[in-house]
């Protein structure tokens, strides 16, 4: 206890009086950690929940054109439409003996920056945003009426723009609408969907016929122009849907529905299965998260090569206190343990300093990804890199800690007693 | 038994241009428990080297040093270190306080390298020296002559059987230092201390019963 007590007593006295190197060093390191740990961290979250291949719906139908382009557009709403296909389409496949269930989706307009979907109230009654995990509204909300112009939102929208049961809005044209592109048509909100930390939180669905009528939406699905009248049936040769969600009745239809495409001429784009398609993007962007990796572990080694020199000049000015430590009896081990204790002591403390900077990294990273995609990711979920990169701290502390421990270590005594001025 | 006894002590040390410069030769030295004397000499002659040798900082390359009925020269380095840290006070004429130490923490840390912590024999000496109420004092916030008496307690925290002291007046005036050095002789014979001083100042060699002459110990002939 003694002995500790000592060396406790000889660290804090060498650290406040090196204060401005210390918190350099401290600081670099706290940096350092919380990087390594918020990026790490936030990596591997985010890939997992993008990766999540639970979706409600087995595969997405579209325009032709980019598989992953269509995934991204329709699971996690990112991106403008790849186009848009013909009612005709849309019924084969909800006629066909392989589907179970076809959901139309028309997308285009926008409130706030959150998207609007046209689509059927199918999407709630039949296909969960998860497998086996059903869309649920908040207290008294109740789905939309087809006829009329209703909506319901997602549970981040009614928080970013305060929308509420009974609230009423104008949609925007275009997905990056403002004010000045207000629809006159106004709808109004009927419910608000239970949160699922999925992108289906940053979502307003209304009725599919009731995004048909709003004012300027051009329907082409014959070929022909056709704009539709604020009441009344809108036949189906005119209808064109963004894309069709469809649920299989067996785990091969996929095949066979890709097959019918081929062979049939339909001239759309298959995603299935859809969970195979955002993998792929990262498997492309793997070259980023490989340089900012290097980028992190240089920045580690900067920190450790900053403790390590703030340690070591400051045996320099300490040479004639270590000689009358060992003066007045002080053993060469207990010098070289006080240096070492000094590093590691730096270092937890950076480290512990690096766990608030991993929360602020992560609670910007959270937000921003969240805003963007509706994916959550979570700062209590247990992550492997949080106690690894503190145990790896410590070992680095010891590493940078030894070059100065040994000059200490083989102090002179008497020429640093008296030494020349 | 005497407290130290030195037998055929040599030491030389290597100078710049490559030759090996005898410094001390001490055929025999001895002190008794408690005894107290001056060594004095012109500069260069050796006395810190002596001193060093005693305590342990410095090996010697042939001789005996006998402190206690323990031949220090056969010690490994972390046991002269544990008994210079038991058995010998050291007060330099530098002084050699640590800056960022309390004064009383610069006495305490004595205690600690002996396997002790004893604050209140720290602030128990730190009364005797009548720096008591300087105790929070860092060594930059008091005079030389409440520095020396810090160093006065540090050295006799440990009740050291022998106590060195190379030069303790040489930064005092004549009252001061004749009062520093009565202050010291004191609290050796109260601790019952032995204690070597080196001074130049006949007025503090006055005050001792016995005083050396250095070249009467040392056979080795250094150059001024």
């Amino acid at each position: 206890m003694r002995k500790i007590f000592t060396l406790l007593l000889i660290v804090r006295k060498s650290i406040l009086n090196h204060i401005f190197s210390s918190v350099i060093a401290i600081m670099s390191f706290a940096f350092a950690a919380g990087l390594l740990m918020s990026v790490f961290s936030i990596r591997n979250q985010a890939y997992e929940a993008f990766i999540d291949s639970t979706f409600g719906y087995d595969a997405v139908v579209g325009a032709s054109g980019s598989e992953l382009l269509l995934a991204l557009n329709t699971t996690y709403y990112i991106g403008s439409p790849t186009g848009d296909i013909p009612w005709s389409i849309y019924t084969k496949f909800k006629n066909d003996p392989d589907v179970q269930l076809a959901v139309p989706y028309v997308m285009g307009d926008s409130y706030k920056g959150f998207r609007i979907v046209g689509t059927t109230s199918d999407i709630y009654k039949k296909i969960g945003y998860k497998k086996d995990k059903e869309y649920k509204l908040k207290g008294k909300g109740r789905l939309f009426e087809p006829e009329s112009r209703e909506a319901i939102i997602g549970n981040y929208v009614t928080t970013e723009t305060g929308l509420k049961i009974g609230s009423k809005f104008h949609p925007y044209h275009g997905l990056n609408g403002n004010a000045d592109s207000e629809h006159e048509q106004e709808f109004k909100v009927v419910g608000i969907m239970d949160p699922t930390n999925t992108p289906a939180d940053r979502v307003i669905w209304v009725p599919i016929d009731q995004y048909y009528r709003l004012g300027g939406h051009v329907l082409r699905g014959s070929g022909a122009e056709y704009r539709p009248g604020p009441t009344g049936k809108i036949p189906e040769r005119y209808r064109e849907v963004s894309a069709i969600m469809l649920k299989f009745k067996n785990p091969e239809a996929g095949i066979n529905i890709k097959k019918k495409i081929k062979d049939e001429g339909i001239n759309a784009t298959l995603v299935w299965p859809v969970s195979k398609v955002v993998p792929e993007l990262f498997g492309k962007l793997g070259w980023f998260r490989d340089i900012l990796t290097i980028v992190i572990y240089i920045i580690v080694f900067i920190s450790f090569c900053s403790v390590s020199a703030a340690i070591y000049n400051t045996i320099d000015s300490r040479r004639r206190e270590l000689a009358v430590f060992r003066a007045l009896g002080a053993g060469k081990s207990l010098l070289l343990k006080s240096v070492l204790l000094e590093s590691l002591v730096i270092t937890c403390v950076g480290t512990l300093i690096g766990f608030v900077i991993y929360g602020f990294i992560f609670a910007a990273a959270s937000y921003a990804i969240r805003s963007q995609t509706g994916v959550v990711i979570n700062i209590l979920e247990f992550n492997s890199v949080l106690l690894i990169v503190p145990i790896v701290m410590i070992v680095l502390s010891i590493v940078a800690g030894i070059i100065p421990a040994l000059k200490a270590y083989s102090t002179e005594v008497e020429k640093n007693l008296n030494p020349p001025l | 038994m005497p407290l130290l006894e030195i037998k055929n002590l040599k030491k030389t040390y290597l100078s710049p241009d490559g030759e090996r410069t005898l410094i001390v030769d001490i055929p025999i030295f001895l002190i008794e428990r408690g005894e107290q004397f001056a060594i004095f000499g012109y500069s260069g002659s050796g006395k810190t080297t002596f001193l060093n040798l005693i305590s342990g900082i410095t090996t010697p390359d042939s001789g005996s040093i006998m402190l206690n009925g323990e031949e220090l020269t056969l010690l490994s380095e972390s046991d002269k270190d544990s008994r210079r840290a038991t058995n010998i006070g050291y007060i330099y004429q530098t002084y050699n306080l640590l800056k960022q130490y309390t004064a009383l923490e610069n006495v305490m840390i004595a205690t600690l390298f002996c396997n002790r912590f004893d604050r209140d024999r720290a602030i128990k000496l730190l009364e005797q020296v009548d720096l008591g109420d300087k105790a929070d004092y860092k060594p930059d916030q008091l005079s030389f002559a409440q520095q020396h008496r810090v160093c006065v307690a540090r050295a006799l925290v440990n009740n050291p059987a022998l106590v060195l002291a190379d030069e303790p007046t040489g930064n005092l005036d004549i009252p001061t230092a004749a009062s520093a050095a009565g202050l010291l002789q004191n609290l050796c014979e109260r601790n019952n201390s032995a204690l070597i001083l080196v001074s130049h100042d006949m007025k503090i060699l006055g005050r001792f019963e016995k005083r050396y002459k250095f070249d009467s110990l040392n056979n080795a002939v250094t150059p001024v």
